[in-house]
């Protein structure tokens, strides 16, 4: 194919885009090989064994990898329930199945966490919804109300736990992301433990709140399904396990609002907060995370729950 | 397993990146861009006995490319299902591209193609392949691959300079 000056111009640029500064690799060979080993796994068992057989293998694995999990906790959350006057957490789980583990995370040796902390691994689920989630969670901005409500009901919940003025995040500042615009107001969660977060973001449902949390259940890689509670005027209120993530083996806990007015918020409790992120110099309006954060999360599933109820309730 | 991890772990060690930056061109996003190499990889190491140290480069290219297509198709099926404010849907649109515009035409540009073609493009001028490598990646023929990379980069290089490509690089 004869090729136009313009052409070459335009193709040495795509080839400059593909070979210029990217951000570090953050996989490792030990998570691929693990995955993989787990996919040959499976291919072998496939072919060795009838399809019945196959299934009750599987069944048999989600258990025992379920157990895995509960069996090594991740760290604890750092907060201080006990000190406050926020009840227990007791939401049941939703009545789904759970689903089987395809993979194994562990912490890439790109990004280690701190030689203190103890090494988490932890069963991975493929979520088909994963992919749908992500764009949407914070397609809107918070408003002043809806901050207003997120800031009363999580100082309510934090007790001793100082919380700092609200920041604003929006990923429209992110040069060379082609995802969509998204919107988040940021809190810094802090005691003597260290520094953490709290983020809210919103989106739009066009489907039940019940339906909606339905199809979102597993949306975060995780195993078991997650707790639930439905307030009353419909709000249904749900809350997922801690999930390990890249980098420093980041801990975050997700907990999310689905109002019968068609708005979902999404609360994520994370181990580490502006002390831990700076700007990114070679993309203005991003950030860079340099910091491991702290331990553990700066609030208990108990309190995160209860700032979930609150900005239910505040907002009615 | 020892000896098999250990010639995967060269070839892991020599490819991966090129990989990721081969699914960056396509997909503009760094994040993604990792996910699909390791997805791709993953297949890779299940498959490793059976792959050819010389075809090794060849099917991490299918697998990726499939791996691309899949995730769009999935996305776009679910974009259409997705909760999103019809008023906005056209603003969200232009504002990305507006965005784009500012900070990378040529993302911008490419993002325009259509993603075989995208994808074609990529593996052919991007990767330097020959016609027959990408027709065997993509599984189709060379006249489709012919056609795709000419309308694909006559595409490019019109979006490209409408997005203000062009005056970037007189000015730059």
């Amino acid at each position: 194919m004869e090729m136009r000056d313009e052409d070459r111009e335009v193709v040495a640029r795509l080839r400059d885009l593909a070979s210029g500064p990217a951000p570090g690799v953050r996989t490792g060979l030990a998570e691929v090989v693990a995955r993989g080993r787990r996919r040959l796994l499976w291919s072998r068992a496939g072919s060795a064994l009838g399809a019945v057989v196959v299934v009750g293998a599987l069944g048999a694995a989600a258990i025992g990898w379920g157990a895995d999990d509960l069996a090594r906790p991740l760290p604890p959350a750092g907060g201080s329930a006990s000190t406050t006057s926020v009840p227990a957490f007791a939401w049941p789980r939703v009545d789904l199945p759970p689903r089987t583990p395809y993979g194994t995370w562990s912490p890439g040796w790109t990004a280690p966490p701190p030689p203190d902390r103890p090494l988490v691994t932890r069963a991975w689920c493929s979520s088909d919804e994963r992919d749908e989630i992500r764009p949407f969670v914070g397609s809107r901005p918070v408003d002043d109300r809806e901050l207003r409500a997120f800031m009363a009901s999580t100082r309510a919940a934090a007790g001793p736990v100082r919380v700092s003025e609200p920041s604003r995040w929006d990923s429209k500042e992110s040069p060379g992301s082609l995802k969509q615009p998204s919107f988040r107001f940021e809190v810094d969660l802090t005691d003597e433990k260290g520094t953490g977060s709290l983020a809210v973001e919103a989106s739009r449902l066009e489907e039940s709140p019940e339906r909606a949390a339905d199809r979102h259940a597993f949306s975060y890689r995780n195993c078991q399904p997650p707790h639930r509670k439905v307030l009353p005027d419909g709000t249904v209120l749900q809350m997922y396990e801690v999930v390990p993530s890249e980098p420093f083996q980041s801990l975050v806990q997700k907990a999310a609002v689905y109002r019968p007015d068609g708005t979902l918020f999404t609360l994520s409790l994370q181990n580490w907060g502006s002390p831990d992120v700076r700007p990114d110099r070679r993309t203005p309006g991003a950030v860079d995370r340099f910091g491991p954060g702290r331990a553990t999360l700066p609030l208990g599933e108990a309190q995160l729950a209860a700032v979930a109820e609150g900005l239910a309730r505040r907002l009615g | 397993m020892a000896g098999r991890d250990a010639e995967f772990g060269d070839y892991f060690a020599a490819r991966f990146d090129s990989a990721r930056r081969t699914a960056y061109a396509m997909c503009g996003d760094w994040g993604e861009a990792e996910e699909l190499a390791q997805s791709a990889f993953v297949k890779v190491y299940a498959r490793w006995r059976r792959i050819r140290e010389d075809s090794a480069d060849a099917y991490v290219r299918k697998v990726l490319i499939h791996e691309f297509l899949n995730t769009r198709r999935r996305r776009r099926a679910r974009e259409r299902a997705v909760a999103e404010l019809p008023e906005r849907a056209d603003a969200n649109v232009a504002e990305l591209f507006r965005s784009a515009e500012s900070r990378g035409p040529l993302l911008a540009a490419l993002r325009r193609l259509p993603d075989r073609q995208r994808a074609v493009v990529v593996l052919r001028f991007v990767q330097d392949l020959s016609l027959e490598q990408v027709a065997d990646a993509m599984g189709c023929s060379v006249g489709t691959v012919k056609s795709q990379a000419s309308r694909g980069l006559a595409q490019l290089r019109e979006a490209y300079a409408a997005l203000g490509g062009e005056d970037r690089r007189t000015v730059g």
